[in-house]
């Protein structure tokens, strides 16, 4: 009962749907609405505020939330015409009504071409009274929700803008990344989806001639994703320069991860560093989509997986394991992320990953950049214009 | 998307969800299944196999309230997984907290094993 009592208090000081604002000189257009609007005004439905001439109707509106101002012609000073030009240039989302003698064509004229939504005649009727100011309350309501709904979308576009921008600062997007390196070749791309997941690729080289590389996906859209992946790729790449093996890498990080992660956000991650003199790798992934091996003159594979889970969903010590393989000359391997092989067309088809096979079959023993780009070529002309709802990472490295 | 209870009793709580779950029909689906599951505090059996796709937003609300539902000292199996589906919750490691059965009967075998 007293959450109820509490709830009706609060009911009373809320904002009414709508406020009015009625400038007149004399009591009985007051009177007139207080009357008429009993109702509205006893269920909150409506507000009235009242002002006696043109400059403290503008200064109440400076005050009040107000929807709706309904002016006598006749006014003390300046006239009703100079507040509806006031109101225009001022206040251009109040919608007005003016009031003026009945056959006062000349000056109704006037009053709409300043602006006013809709006009009244003295002697004022009740019934339309009623109706007018109604009417222009709906009116003025369904302009305000308008305006709100845009302002609203922009700041999502402004929110998602800004997830894009923290996502597309992590990744390494200048190529060839390492001109003066023969030995292997290098290529990343990122297609971020409308909604800005939390995807990222990252490599560098590490001390005693090792290239560092990983994959990511972070569960969720917009700024929260975009922030716990860049919380991610850093401490990844943190343990690898300190010099950790991939397992520990990903181990670390989860720990690190798991603390404080009460909206359970968690973020699949693969992590491998290439010898780059003998082209040895050694990798641990976390819940990720296992990378492929192209070998020259052979089937795809897929690389073996390792012990290893989602990052941020389970602590314990021994979770990640680490894998071991060596690439021969002309090995690419091939990185990529969930929003590949989810791509949908119109049917809502997956793209798979058997058509992924396919292409890079079809692309062959080549060039990183080659095999990436023909991938999103082939994503693009599958999906047939659908906007994806997810972000594309790619990564090859080709060991030469 | 939408969500079935099966059955609720003093041992167990049977869900079925169907349908696609990503962001465009999660929708009130998250607090409707964690006050169906996680709020009873008993072993959750969550029917997948009407599921056609999974996004990580409904793996999220899955290990969520799988959680939970072990810091209760209950277990949450996942039941009849469409095979991508499957495939998701295997590549990502989710198994280890959620097992993966195919029959009724091993579903509940499993949790009283753990139990």
């Amino acid at each position: 009962m007293e959450t109820r009592a509490a709830g009706q208090d609060i009911a009373q000081v809320s904002a009414p749907r709508a406020t009015v604002l009625v400038v007149a000189s004399d009591l009985g257009l007051k009177l007139l609405v207080s009357q008429k609007f009993r109702r509205e005004i006893r269920e909150n439905e409506l507000a009235f505020v009242f002002a006696e001439d043109g400059g403290s109707a503008l200064k109440t509106l400076g005050r009040n939330d107000v929807d709706v101002v309904v002016t006598d012609v006749q006014l003390p000073g300046a006239d009703g015409l100079t507040l509806l030009f006031d109101l225009k240039k001022y206040f251009p989302n109040i919608r007005s009504v003016i009031i003026s003698a009945y056959g006062d064509m000349r000056t109704i004229r006037r009053a709409l071409n300043l602006g006013a939504f809709d006009f009244l005649t003295k002697p004022i009727d009740l019934d339309d009274l009623g109706v007018t100011i109604l009417k222009t309350v709906e009116e003025s309501l369904t302009l305000k929700h308008a305006v709100r709904d845009r302002e609203r979308l922009t700041a999502i576009r402004q929110e998602l803008d800004v997830a894009r921008r923290i996502q597309l600062s992590m990744i390494p997007r200048t190529f060839p990344a390492f001109p003066e390196r023969n030995e292997f070749d290098i290529y990343g791309d990122i297609k971020t989806a409308r909604d800005v997941g939390g995807d990222f690729y990252d490599f560098c080289i590490l001390e005693g001639d090792r290239l560092y590389f990983a994959i990511s996906d972070a569960s969720g859209k917009g700024v929260p994703a975009a922030l716990f992946m860049a919380v991610t790729r850093t401490m990844i790449k943190a343990d690898a320069v300190k010099g950790h093996s991939p397992e520990k890498c990903l181990s670390e990080t989860n720990k690190i991860l798991c603390m404080e992660n009460e909206f359970s956000m968690f973020i699949t991650a693969f992590c491998g560093i290439l010898d780059i003199g003998t082209g040895e790798v050694t990798y641990s992934n976390g819940g990720h989509k296992l990378p492929l091996l192209l070998r020259a003159g052979s089937e795809i594979e897929t690389l073996q997986n390792t012990d290893g889970i989602a990052l941020g969903v389970l602590e314990g010590d021994s979770l990640y394991g680490l894998g071991r393989m060596k690439l021969g000359h002309g090995d690419t391997i091939f990185l990529y992320s969930d929003g590949v092989t989810e791509a949908v067309n119109r049917e809502l088809e997956l793209y798979t990953d058997k058509r992924l096979a396919n292409v890079l079959s079809a692309v062959g023993p080549g060039l990183p950049k080659d095999a990436v780009e023909a991938v999103l070529g082939a994503v693009e002309i599958f999906s047939e214009g659908v906007s994806q709802t997810d972000d594309m990472a790619l990564l090859a490295i080709r060991y030469n | 998307m939408d969500m079935t209870v099966i059955n609720a009793d003093d041992e167990l709580t049977h869900v079925k969800l169907r349908g696609r779950v990503d962001l465009d029909t999660i929708g009130d689906l998250d607090r409707e299944f964690t006050r169906h599951t996680v709020t009873r505090r008993k072993d959750v059996i969550v029917d997948l196999s009407d599921v056609d796709y999974l996004a990580s937003i409904g793996l999220r609300m899955l290990i969520t309230a799988a959680k939970a539902l072990n810091k209760f000292g209950a277990r949450m199996v996942l039941l009849n997984p469409h095979p991508d589906v499957e495939d998701v919750l295997r590549t990502a490691g989710f198994d280890k907290v959620m097992p993966i059965e195919h029959d009724l009967e091993s579903a509940r075998e499993v949790l009283k094993a753990t139990a």
